[in-house]
């Protein structure tokens, strides 16, 4: 936000532009959502499992796990997680789904900072000053051409952004290292003999894969069938 | 501490709430962690909030700002549970100048021909050490950056957010810029990003 004072000073505007980036950046809110779920309707939060400090359990929901009746909903409640995740997957992969989404959104509204490049070598050059343990973008990508690119994370996790342009339309192309990132979510679609997830959330559709030691995600308002075309053009 | 659930819940007010105040949950959360400096602590802290505004739902006005609204609120539950073991002798100094716009502020991170390029300077920095920086203002300082820059809301919000008017803002806003650099200054000349002026 530009501010201007009687005497301005002409190194605040470059300083409230570099405060503005740190509002660019996501925060995982699943374990808050957990917490806060439990508090409003009693139910106890399931364990997030990037929480090992056992001094954050909720305030709210101490008193109730001591209670046999909330116990008896404690274990309908497990049930019933365990039936979801199951199904439509995990916890952290719905958030991670959430974050995915909000993504494609702040990117297509410029609300994070790119890279303008002009090819996914150009991109990959950039990453590798950028930080050394960042994951490559594709070395090949038919049918989209890259525009730009950029660091961030996802669900805690360091991922390679790179936006498309499919036809004149952003596509967003998330890569993170599969060992720490791999996750089975949605519809599950072959083509051409690989497999991918298929998920929809705010009028933005994902189309996720595992890759050779890679996870991906290519993703914006677009059918599945013109995300699947470009995600079977991937090859790294 | 209040139960939320010793009333029989009003479906409706949590409708509401989970409609317009859950999608501020990355906002609080994110400065939050600013404040704290600690993740867990800033869950805390925001689950606090929510609950205090969840609890008092009905009093928000239709129509005005549920953002500002609820920062309003962290800020409260930030004072309550974190300020009186956060102040400290130096901070106490810096508070009292954020209340004094007139006050000189001879600093050489004010020295603009020292800070050439500055975007590119102050993009050098990590994100961890702004927001270390930020956390060594005063309060007073630390939320209207907080509000202005890192959230990006107006003049005119972040003024009722933080009860003062929005000519204090405008100022408070500039000094808070200037102290920012001035604890980010030794950090740059350390690393030989920027030259020591002789203030003349």
């Amino acid at each position: 936000m530009k501010i201007e004072p009687n005497n301005p000073n002409p190194l605040d505007d470059p300083t409230s532009r570099r405060l503005a980036r740190l509002g660019h950046r996501r925060v995982d809110t699943s374990r808050l959502e957990a917490k806060l779920n439990a508090a409003l309707t009693g139910r106890p939060a399931e364990k997030h499992t990037d929480s090992p400090d056992k001094d954050a359990a909720p305030v709210y929901t101490i008193r109730h796990w001591l209670r046999p009746v909330m116990t008896a909903a404690a274990a309908i409640a497990l049930a019933f997680a365990l039936f979801l995740a199951m199904n439509t997957g995990t916890p952290q992969a719905s958030a991670a789904v959430l974050e995915l989404s909000q993504l494609h959104q702040d990117l297509v509204a410029g609300k994070i900072e790119l890279n303008t490049v002009t090819s996914t070598e150009e991109a990959n050059r950039w990453i590798a000053t950028q930080r050394a343990s960042a994951p490559d973008l594709p070395d090949h990508i038919a049918g989209a051409r890259v525009q730009s690119c950029c660091l961030t994370d996802v669900h805690g996790e360091l991922v390679a952004v790179a936006v498309l342009d499919d036809a004149g339309l952003p596509v967003t192309l998330v890569v993170a290292k599969a060992p720490r990132f791999a996750m089975e979510m949605g519809t599950r679609i072959e083509i051409d003999g690989k497999q991918f997830f298929g998920h929809e959330l705010n009028g933005i559709r994902m189309m996720m894969a595992n890759q050779d030691d890679r996870w991906l995600c290519v993703m914006g308002d677009r059918s599945y069938d013109q995300l699947a075309r470009i995600a079977a053009g991937i090859e790294f | 501490m209040d139960d939320p659930r010793t009333d029989e819940p009003q479906a409706d007010a949590l409708a509401r709430f989970r409609e317009e105040a859950w999608p501020n949950l990355p906002a609080l959360l994110r400065v939050a962690i600013i404040l704290t400096g600690d993740t867990h602590q800033a869950e805390d802290l925001v689950q606090e909030a929510m609950m205090r505004a969840y609890r008092h739902i009905e009093t928000f006005d239709a129509g005005t700002n549920m953002k500002a609204w609820l920062m309003t609120i962290l800020r409260r539950v930030h004072i309550d549970l974190y300020r009186k073991a956060s102040r400290s002798v130096e901070s106490g100094s810096l508070e009292a100048m954020a209340h004094n716009p007139a006050a000189p502020l001879d600093t050489q991170a004010d020295d603009v021909a020292a800070w050439t390029e500055p975007d590119e300077l102050l993009g050098r920095f990590s994100d961890q050490e702004i927001e270390d920086a930020l956390r060594a203002l005063p309060d007073a300082m630390r939320w209207v950056l907080l509000l202005v820059d890192v959230e990006q809301m107006s003049v005119d919000e972040a003024a009722r957010t933080l009860d003062v008017a929005p000519g204090t803002i405008k100022s408070r806003a500039s000094r808070a810029r200037a102290l920012l650099r001035e604890r980010l200054l030794p950090l740059a000349q350390r690393r030989g990003w920027i030259c020591t002026s002789t203030g003349g």
